[in-house]
């Protein structure tokens, strides 16, 4: 009992911080119009461009889009959000030392951290999905037992995020000044691979295939289907959703093994070169 | 005051040095200045080709992956960086100094304008190269002057928006996270402008607004069919912006200096 009593403390205290670093220091009211105006501002960039060339004849294709759309942010926001930490506290609150040594796993330390921009991201999607069904008259049909599916897909698809944005975080424990390339282009190249804005069979073949490996490619689809009824990418559209769940907890089990063990792998790394408190950005 | 303006001329000098000098530096940013846009501009184009769109099309969402590239620099390292001056001690530095900050940020403009010129140059080459565009130069002339102007403006823009940012403090890291993605909406970065129609007259205050959808014209096609304005009210518009960003720029930063005077904050830090 005692270790789930530290393990939630500990999450709460690196999610209170992280809460912190995120709003606090901003005016309440910059912090709400900044946070919603830049997810919405790139979802309506989408959205235009669609509504410009189909000149609105292809409105089937617009749910799949504003929902894509919605995800990919948790995509952005989360992973770098717990890539990102390992550079802030270590080189800009030079704090990152003093976590390592204090009695918190760094693990749960950057589960705490990534839940906070979970939250915040959180509430820009639910803004996306109901501004964009509003203004362009969305609707969605719903799978029987969605209410069931829906819950259990959005852990899933949270599981996959938190994973491989650890891995992310353990790659910046070894680097310096790159990190904040690297994490900024797997955000990118995220948008590319996992089909959030459009299918990931208009891809180069070899391309689109890189796509089905990725944990979050599935999550997008699986949520289309519960939401939607249908999936976007071809090469899951003979699959239902018990077989799309399946498949992705299959793919965060195996992503997890990876990543914890070349997460720690890092950690040690870093703690032999004494990297975990080196300063590289000026 | 030949001395003073040989000053303030090194001044501007010693500022664009080690930015034009850094572009060649660091090869990892260099890495991450054309691959960035260019992973969004591909997403994109690969949105725009799905759909079905022409190549002008395509071609105008690179230019605005290109021209993008402007507005960070505007912002990241134009806008937010005397407060960053500050934060690392230089900015008390540059006040005692017997130039004017109107040189330092000249300066800042020139080394950002060339190396930020380089990254779009990049991101524009490797664009054409995938989507395969075609262009039409349709009046070179007049290209360069819509391109000059817009990048004039838009440093003003920039100079303004540095000595606001002093003034309203910590919050400049937000600010600029605010500014980013709506003014790649409501200037048209990745489709014409003309599209979102009234906001068309209200985003023209941002200089990229006019810059890219001139550029559009003068490069494209169908670059016309979907133009805002005739490119010569652009350009005069563009110069208009240019003057009144600079009077500003100067305004605000003879304002700035003597608030921080008075106030005691040219050194403080974290606030």
């Amino acid at each position: 009992m005692g270790i789930i009593k530290k393990i939630i403390n500990d999450f709460k205290a690196s999610f209170s911080l992280g809460w912190k670093i995120e709003s606090n220091w901003t005016d309440p009211f910059l912090f709400i119009i900044y946070s919603l105006a830049k997810p919405l501002s790139s979802a309506f960039i989408l959205i235009i461009m669609f509504i410009i060339i189909t000149r609105n004849q292809l409105p089937e294709y617009i749910p799949h889009l504003l929902i894509g759309n919605a995800l990919h942010l948790y995509t952005a926001n989360v992973l770098f959000g717990i890539a990102w930490t390992v550079i802030d506290d270590r080189e800009y609150y030079e704090t990152l030392k003093y976590v390592y040594i204090s009695p918190i796993s760094l693990f749960l330390f950057l589960t705490g951290r990534g839940f906070a921009k979970y939250i915040t991201t959180t509430i820009s999607a639910i803004i996306i999905l109901i501004t964009g069904s509003l203004i362009l008259k969305v609707h969605f049909s719903l799978i029987p037992y969605w209410y069931i599916y829906l819950p259990i897909f959005m852990l899933l698809g949270t599981l996959s995020l938190f994973i491989i944005g650890y891995f992310f975080a353990g790659v910046n424990f070894l680097i310096s000044r790159q990190g904040w390339f690297l994490t900024q282009s797997a955000t990118g190249v995220f948008l590319l691979l996992t089909g959030a804005i459009f299918p990931i069979d208009t891809l180069p073949s070899f391309l689109g295939k890189i796509g089905i490996f990725i944990p979050q490619t599935i999550w997008m689809d699986g949520m289309r289907v519960i939401l939607l009824g249908s999936g976007w990418n071809e090469v899951f559209k003979n699959l239902n959703i018990n077989e799309l769940t399946t498949l992705l907890a299959l793919e965060n089990l195996i992503y997890f093994i990876i990543i914890f063990l070349f997460f720690n792998f890092s950690l040690k790394i870093a703690r032999t070169r004494g990297l975990i408190d080196q300063r590289s950005m000026g | 005051m030949k001395r003073y303006i040989v000053r303030n001329l090194r001044a501007i000098k010693g500022r664009a040095y080690p930015r034009i000098i850094a572009a060649n530096r660091e090869y990892s940013w260099v890495i991450a200045d054309v691959v960035l846009p260019l992973l969004s501009v591909v997403a994109y184009g690969l949105l725009y080709k799905y759909l079905g769109a022409s190549k002008d099309f395509l071609g105008f969402a690179v230019l605005g992956g290109a021209m993008s590239a402007f507005w960070l620099n505007v912002l990241w390292d134009m806008a937010s960086q005397l407060y960053w001056e500050r934060m690392s001690g230089n900015l008390q530095l540059y006040i005692i100094s017997p130039i004017s900050l109107m040189s330092i940020l000249f300066g800042m403009s020139i080394g950002g304008m060339f190396s930020t010129s380089l990254r779009a140059l990049a991101t524009l080459t490797v664009g054409t190269l995938i989507f395969k565009l075609d262009f039409s130069f349709i009046n070179i002339p007049q290209l360069i002057l819509v391109f000059f102007l817009t990048l004039s403006a838009l440093y003003g823009l920039g100079m303004t928006l540095a000595s606001l940012y002093l003034i309203w403090g910590r919050e400049a890291w937000h600010l600029s996270e605010f500014f980013q993605e709506p003014v790649y909406l409501v200037s048209g970065m990745y489709f014409p402008i003309k599209f979102l129609g009234i906001t068309g007259f209200f985003s023209s205050i941002i200089p990229l607004t006019l810059g890219l959808d001139g550029i559009r014209q003068l490069i494209f096609k169908q670059g016309a069919l979907f133009g805002f304005l005739s490119v010569k009210v652009e350009i005069i518009i563009l110069a208009i912006l240019t003057i009144i960003y600079l009077f500003l720029a100067y305004y605000y930063l003879k304002k700035m200096e003597y608030l921080a005077r008075k106030e005691g904050k040219l050194t403080i830090r974290w606030e």
